[in-house]
């Protein structure tokens, strides 16, 4: 089979001109071996099986990045939710199998390491809950740890108790972290049908049925689709524009498996998945609110929004799904407001709300994401935001989530930065009319009949 | 050889090289894990063809096709290559290309045929 010069030129330009890369790969480190009655031998035992099996992840990444010219930009780790480790463990304080946690991810040199979650979707287990409730100080005495709860499905309905209760963790997590801006709120995330093998944190886990020690494969590119919808020409039909994002989509996705498949060879470990979600960082040049201003919108956040992204994410899957038929995680296009530059300037001037935020959520592949609001926003405030995010993940049958950074001291107007990947942004309004009456019902939003599908 | 000139950067002239890497495309036989493609851009002068086939040489570098032409004063070119009995790692390899490349004012990028394989095949 032969490689024409076009394809050698169009390969060689996404890869020196375009910056394609690989985002992530994420290990999967199944924990259940390491559960038992107590909490330190628990939290050594964690740190010894992720040390031994993440033990060359990192080399082996580079090493395969030098010789294929693909950057791994990010090399992870995602265990077991450690409501479910802990479960046997007889004291209510499971901070220090987190701070075990953060110093594997410090000694291995892998950027985040996730799982310190709780499944709550119907009901909370009193490990689910002390779980939940020790996210603020895990949070804020580590600096990789990331941590998610997921609080509904379709099938489950939405856990309003939950709900009401992490309105209150995120807020206890920002004050406890008041000088990074809240930072400890970029390390969590509130699902609805949260995905179990999903590479990108903050909201990695590894779920129940994925093995142990696979390697999972995160790709992105907004700079490449970006440049190809640039080439096309302010005046070509968007049926012909979806076409063309959807081939660039396979190419990367191709280049993505390839590497993926050759770290986890070498590692001598399964190759789990490939995500092919388009993530932004706060780099010029790699927003995917960049996508759709080439699209054809003046400013993100303005009327054409919401079907702009519809457009992209499904293209983007699409083109995907042909080239492997290990897709999983997220897959589709990322919104993150604080590392997507673009997006996070939008916010800034006003053009994007996060009424609009809350929209594009239902057409794309995560929710309400890296969202700085005010420090004063009450923690029923942020359950209902939650809820909302929820509502719609349940009813459309689709993972959603929340990643909200309530800053503590910090009004409308002010910028906060995270910093590296995290970015920055304005912190944008919220309608403070309350909500608090109907979060303090609490109980459960019941399955919608989207769930009853035997 | 040490240089003055600043490496020519690859992305402004994409289009150039297209011009002529048609003739690299039509390989056989050789499996495609041990094949690679190297592209070179860079100011003109003599020996550019002679020092890189060096490098290659040196290690037993097989060159199965060559695609070169000379714009004006830019001096561009594809060449197909098999690796397979390289007596140095891939790594190596790379890093002396690159070294040439740095020392002489080019731009030279080395990448596994495979990648192209896997992006522009259903």
């Amino acid at each position: 089979m032969s490689i024409s010069s076009q394809e050698i030129i169009e390969t060689l330009g996404m890869i020196h001109a375009q910056n394609l890369d690989i985002r992530t790969v994420t290990m999967g480190v199944d924990l259940h071996d390491c559960a038992g009655e107590d909490v330190t031998r628990v939290a050594r035992k964690c740190y010894e099986k992720v040390m031994r099996m993440a033990a060359r992840l990192v080399p082996t990444a580079e090493d395969v990045a030098q010789e294929y010219g693909i950057p791994i930009i990010n090399k992870r780790v995602s265990v077991t939710p450690i409501a479910w480790v802990a479960a046997a463990c007889e004291s209510r304080d499971y901070v220090p199998i987190a701070m075990e946690l953060d110093r594997a991810a410090r000694e291995l040199g892998i950027d985040f390491i996730g799982g310190f979650s709780a499944l709550v979707q119907k009901d909370m287990t009193p490990a689910g809950e002390t779980l939940i409730r020790c996210i603020p100080r895990a949070l804020a005495q580590t600096s990789r740890l990331c941590s998610s709860v997921n609080i509904g499905t379709t099938k489950a309905g939405i856990n309003m108790d939950a709900v009401a209760l992490m309105g209150e963790i995120i807020k206890e997590a920002a004050d406890l972290t008041a000088d990074s801006g809240g930072g400890a709120c970029a390390r969590l995330v509130i699902f609805c049908n949260a995905v179990e093998d999903n590479p990108f944190m903050a909201g990695a886990f590894l779920g129940a049925g994925e093995g142990d020690g696979g390697l999972s494969v995160g790709i992105s590119g907004p700079g490449t689709i970006r440049a190809v919808v640039q080439a096309l020409g302010r005046d070509l039909d968007l049926q012909l524009v979806a076409e063309e994002i959807k081939r660039v989509a396979f190419k990367i996705t191709r280049a993505g498996e390839l590497v993926g498949r050759k770290c986890a060879a070498r590692l001598g470990v399964p190759f789990n998945i490939i995500d092919l979600s388009l993530a932004p960082t706060p780099a010029p040049g790699d927003s995917v609110a960049d996508i759709l201003e080439a699209l054809g919108l003046d400013k993100v956040g303005c009327p054409g929004t919401t079907a702009a992204l519809a457009m992209l994410n499904d293209a983007v899957k699409r083109g995907g799904a042909m080239a492997t038929s290990h897709a999983g995680g997220m897959s589709g296009a990322f919104i993150p407001v604080s590392e997507d530059a673009t997006m996070s300037r939008r916010a800034a001037e006003g053009a994007l709300t996060i009424e609009k935020l809350e929209a594009m959520t239902a057409v794309c592949s995560v929710g309400l994401d890296m969202v700085i609001v005010p420090g004063d926003t009450t923690a029923e405030t942020l359950s209902g935001i939650i809820a909302d995010e929820a509502a719609i993940g349940m009813i459309n049958k689709k993972t959603t989530a929340v990643r909200v950074i309530p800053a503590p001291g910090k009004i409308v107007g002010d910028y906060v930065n995270f910093g590296g990947l995290l970015g920055g942004g304005p912190v944008m309004p919220v309608n403070t009319h309350s909500c608090a009456v109907f979060i303090r019902r609490g109980g459960r939003i019941p399955a919608p009949l989207q769930g009853l599908s035997n | 050889m040490k240089t003055k000139d600043k490496p020519v950067k690859v992305h402004g002239n994409m289009r150039i090289l297209a011009a002529h890497a048609r003739a690299v495309s039509e390989l056989q036989a050789v499996k495609a894990e041990s094949r690679i493609v190297i592209a070179v851009i860079g100011t003109d002068r003599p020996g550019i063809m002679a020092g890189v086939t060096g490098v290659l040489a040196k290690v037993n570098a097989n060159i199965l096709d060559v695609s070169q032409t000379t714009m004006s004063d830019l001096f561009t070119m594809v060449m197909l290559v098999d690796i397979k009995g390289i007596t140095v790692p891939y790594s190596k390899l790379k890093a002396a290309l690159e070294a040439y490349g740095r020392d002489s004012g080019l731009s030279i990028i080395m990448q596994h045929e495979e990648i192209f394989r896997a992006m522009h095949r259903v």
